[in-house]
């Protein structure tokens, strides 16, 4: 289906279904997308499994009375199905007792930035073109060293048309093309393993970069070998990209107005308090098109806009979904994002503001330290303190008066973000590691004093 | 449907396929929720469609669609065949699977009443009624939420072996939740899910479930202590133990994650083949975990896995002893068993199958104290943990760390005292060799569809786990 085609049906199905439910005497919006999906599973240097989908999800919120309202899906985008989906949410909508603080429909017009999301030619590509990619992140990870002896991940390319309509006449649709990818090389010695991981994306296809991403990573595999046992405790580290993406988006879900509505967030009435170091700023920028994450509409039909999250330390502003906003007497920035079932408020576009040094000047200050490059399986453990756990994954490295002496076997680290992100130092190359459901940043390495980690394992 | 299947086997065979399966697969959830007292979530979520898997030059190849009309066979079945040659061409290992029964079958899981014919009105009712009981707690009571959950999921499957299934399944889930501000920000909730219909909702019962989960958010907030950092006996109430089985024995013996097909998102695993058949101590005598997937009504029952293998009961640890693997057909071939164990599973139509747990449990202790009272009159000292509250697990499924939501303190066989904000870090072997008592009484849990596996598309599969109240010694134990 062209990208025409696949405007076309959106845009047709969406109208019918908003001409039904204003027949039934009630207001709606429609958040739908459709696309072909490309996927790969690969291990051991070997293609596990190609597939390919075509995803299609119509999402349908119907608005009562303005104060009541239901939202269901479906992925039946023929018209019987729309047209059955309208008469239930409708149904539904009505029997829902009102909640009067909810805004009803948003009427206000908004003006939406136009983003050019799509790589044109993804619609041509075929299963041999992902898999000559694939095959040359495979080779140029083999050739890197006879140690390496594997190189296993995933990947995904999504190109398809989103819409947003409303029966207020708000009617957004656009283009779009997003590509992750990511990277498990293994090295072996003897009996000893050693892992890295890579996740990064892009949205143009031919700028995928998985030769020079499978090398940096194998590099990494192979000095992981040798990993020593050492104590648990407190450390200077190096965040390198992903930890510092993960750590972001943890601090990220602590600014969402459904962790205010619970009251279980550690940046609770914290609004322009220095909560963090003077280096630490973030910004919600989801126009800028380098970010994977990039939109011009929310789920809920508001523009999307930039706005600093956090400001030379200071927290600058939370996330809100209409509803939240409305409760808490705030005004909402476009950052209404469906999360499990779930409209939440989150900043889902983030960039940081790059220091001044590099990782390796960063790592040259630390007189005994340790280079954390990827974290795993990260939970909150007590959300009003801001205390988090997790571990180290696929490389901790040992750094040494300066300088990087060796690799370190795992440990899990238990620390609270509003302590060892108080003193921190940012590095100055920003890249972009892979977005966690559909929450993207774009972040330097982090240099903290003092992070906690608290036990080991034995890889 | 049986048309559409064997439409496509038979394209897929004249392209030259060396086995081809077709899975449609699909499911209605409905979902409501409320949030002080207002309805936050209400309505379906109806997903469906069928992905057919062909084996090509020794290589898999799928392809998917939500539009399960004949109409679209052609062009789905070229596509999976496609993707097989293309496969075929970064490969080593030419696919090949076990060897299993052919099976014609239709089955439907029991329930009594349909969740989907019970009006949503009642439903609300009963969220608001729970909702009153937690508001009655108090100012205290800062944020209440509660929901309930039914899900209908159906799965036709046919492959060129001539294994004909359909299988159709129901199950209801339910939760409640309250947070409480005092002296300290505290929450507490219960969700829990069965294979069973609208009656489930009777058996979580609202009422009492809701009427404890705020009174004990109160006591978090109000009087309960931090633990001090020890080492003692800890004891686990079935659902926090599920969860610590699902973590600790269900991935680590996920025959794919030990092969190194998922180490780059939920990782490998600490147990290495050269542990199969080795006697490899996983605990102590009293461990005996056991994955049966055919027991009714617990969520993790299937007659069928979705590559159309007989679900079966089999011993994953017994007598402490590593026994055998999760499995599905490919993985079970290469490291030379027999037959799959029946552990292909797939969360959407349009994924692939992937190894995944079903329902996997702790056996009790015939011999060991009646309940959980007698359980703790049997223990000196020690800790008694309740309900999940936070999680993480390394990638090799080695060195754990959870929080549970609630704790007593245990001195001279009695509770003395409640405890807030209790971590329990453990090593996996350790940790099962420390199980010294267990209760006669035991319970199996539903997780609910929230076990995520699989990339690049996470998978979030329904499981549940548990058994019975049982006693770890010698477990470190701190706050946070």
């Amino acid at each position: 289906m062209s990208i025409e085609q696949q405007k076309e049906l959106l845009l047709e199905l969406s109208q019918l279904a908003i001409k039904r439910v204003k027949e039934l005497g009630a207001e709606a919006y429609v958040n739908a997308s459709i696309a072909k999906q490309y996927a790969s599973r690969f291990s051991n240097s070997e293609i596990l499994q190609n597939y390919v989908d075509f995803m299609r999800n119509f999402e349908l919120t119907v608005v009562y009375q303005d104060k009541q309202k239901s939202t269901s899906v479906t992925n039946d985008l023929s018209e019987k199905s729309i047209l059955k989906l309208a008469n239930y949410v409708t149904k539904v909508a009505k029997l829902v007792p009102p909640d009067p603080m909810y805004p009803g429909i948003l009427k206000e017009k908004q003006q939406f930035s136009k983003l050019n999301l799509n790589d044109p030619s993804a619609i041509n590509l075929q299963p041999d073109d992902i898999v000559d990619k694939i095959e040359s992140g495979i080779i140029a990870g083999e050739a890197v060293d006879q140690k390496v002896a594997g190189v296993s991940g995933n990947f995904l390319l999504s190109d398809g048309h989103v819409l947003f309509a409303s029966s207020s006449d708000i009617e957004v649709d656009y283009p779009s093309t997003n590509i992750s990818t990511t990277l498990n090389t293994q090295a072996l010695k003897d009996e000893e393993e050693s892992r890295s991981n890579s996740n990064f994306g892009a949205r143009f296809f031919n700028k995928l970069d998985i030769e020079k991403e499978s090398i940096e990573v194998a590099e990494r595999a192979v000095n992981g070998l040798g990993a020593k046992s050492i104590e648990p405790g407190d450390y200077e580290v190096v965040f390198d990209h992903q930890a510092a993406a993960d750590i972001i988006r943890m601090t990220a879900f602590a600014t969402s107005s459904m962790q205010l509505i619970t009251r279980r967030s550690f940046l609770n009435d914290r609004i322009g308090q220095q909560v963090f170091d003077e280096d630490l700023t973030i910004l919600n920028d989801p126009h800028n098109l380098d970010l994977l994450s990039a939109k011009p509409i929310d789920a809920e039909g508001l523009a999307t806009q930039g706005f600093p999250v956090i400001e030379n330390g200071i927290l600058k502003n939370y996330s809100y979904t209409r509803l939240h906003a409305a409760r808490l007497g705030a005004v909402p920035k476009g950052c209404g994002f469906s999360f499990f079932g779930r409209t939440i408020g989150i900043p889902f576009a983030m960039i940081m503001k790059p220091g001044g040094v590099s990782k390796e000047d960063l790592i040259s200050n630390i007189d005994n330290g340790l280079l954390v490059t990827n974290l795993h399986y990260t939970n909150y453990v007590n959300p009003p303190v801001g205390s988090i756990t997790g571990m180290s994954k696929d490389g901790l490295f040992i750094i040494k008066n300066g300088e990087i002496v060796g690799s370190a076997k795992n440990m899990r680290f238990t620390d609270e973000l509003p302590r060892f992100l108080k003193d921190i130092e940012i590095g100055s190359e920003l890249r972009q590691p892979a977005s966690m459901m559909g929450i993207g940043s774009m972040v330097a390495p982090i240099k903290a004093k003092n992070f906690k980690f608290t036990s080991k394992t034995e890889h | 449907m049986d048309d559409l299947i064997s439409k496509a086997i038979s394209k897929a065979e004249s392209k030259g396929a060396s086995f081809a399966e077709v899975r449609a697969f699909g499911y209605k959830n409905e979902n409501i929720s409320t949030r002080d007292g207002q309805i936050e979530t209400c309505g379906l979520y109806d997903d469906k469609g069928y992905g057919v898997r062909v084996i090509k030059n020794g290589a898999w190849g799928f392809a998917s669609t939500a539009v399960i009309e004949e109409s679209t066979v052609d062009e789905i079945t070229s596509l999976a065949i496609k993707e097989a040659e293309a496969t075929s061409k970064v490969q080593k290992n030419p696919v090949v699977l076990t060897e299993e029964p052919i099976i014609k079958d239709k089955y439907k899981t029991a329930f009594k009443i349909n969740p989907f014919d019970v009006p949503i009105e009642e439903k609300i009712e009963i969220l608001k009624l729970s909702d009153e009981i937690i508001m009655e707690k108090g100012d205290i009571i800062k944020s209440r939420s509660n929901s309930m959950s039914f899900y209908e999921v159906f799965l036709d499957y046919g492959n060129s072996e001539g294994t004909r299934i359909t299988q159709e399944e129901l199950f209801s889930g339910a939760s409640v939740s309250a947070i409480a501000i005092a002296q300290d920000n505290q929450s507490r909730n219960e969700g829990l899910f069965e294979m069973r219909g609208y009656e489930y909702i009777e058996k979580f019962d609202f009422e009492t479930k809701s009427d404890q989960v705020a009174k004990e958010a109160v006591i978090l907030a109000t009087e309960a202590k931090a633990p001090k950092p020890q080492k003692t006996n800890f004891i686990l109430e079935p659902f926090q133990l599920g969860l610590t089985i699902h973590e600790s024995v269900g991935h680590p013996t996920e025959l794919d994650r030990v092969l190194g097909w998922e180490a780059d998102f939920a990782g490998t695993s600490f147990l290495t083949l050269d542990k199969l058949g080795s006697n490899y101590k996983y605990g102590s005598e009293k461990v005996n975990l056991v994955c049966d997937p055919t027991m009714p009504n617990v969520l993790g029952h299937e007659k069928y896995d979705h590559e159309g293998v007989a679900t079966k009961k089999f011993d994953v640890v017994r007598e402490g002893i590593f026994k055998g693997y999760q499995s599905d057909r490919q993985t079970a071939k290469i490291v030379g068993l027999e037959h799959s164990n029946g552990n292909a599973r797939i969360a959407r139509y349009n994924r692939v199958p992937l190894v995944r747990m079903s329902n996997l449990y702790l056996e009790p202790d015939p011999e060991g104290p009646k309940n959980i009272e007698e359980l703790i009159e049997e223990t000196d000292e020690g800790i008694y943990g309740i309900g999940w509250k936070s999680h993480s697990i390394d990638d090799k499924r080695t060195n754990f760390q959870f929080a549970v939501q609630i704790a007593y303190e245990i001195k001279n066989g009695e509770i003395v005292a409640p405890l807030k904000n209790t971590l329990y870090q453990a090593a996996t072997p350790e940790f099962w060799g420390g199980l010294d008592m267990m209760t006669k009484e035991w319970s199996i849990e539903g997780l609910g569809p929230s076990c995520g596996k699989g990339a690049p598309h996470m998978q979030a599969m329904w499981v549940s786990h548990g058994g019975p109240h049982s006693r770890f010694k010698n477990v470190d134990i701190f706050s946070g």
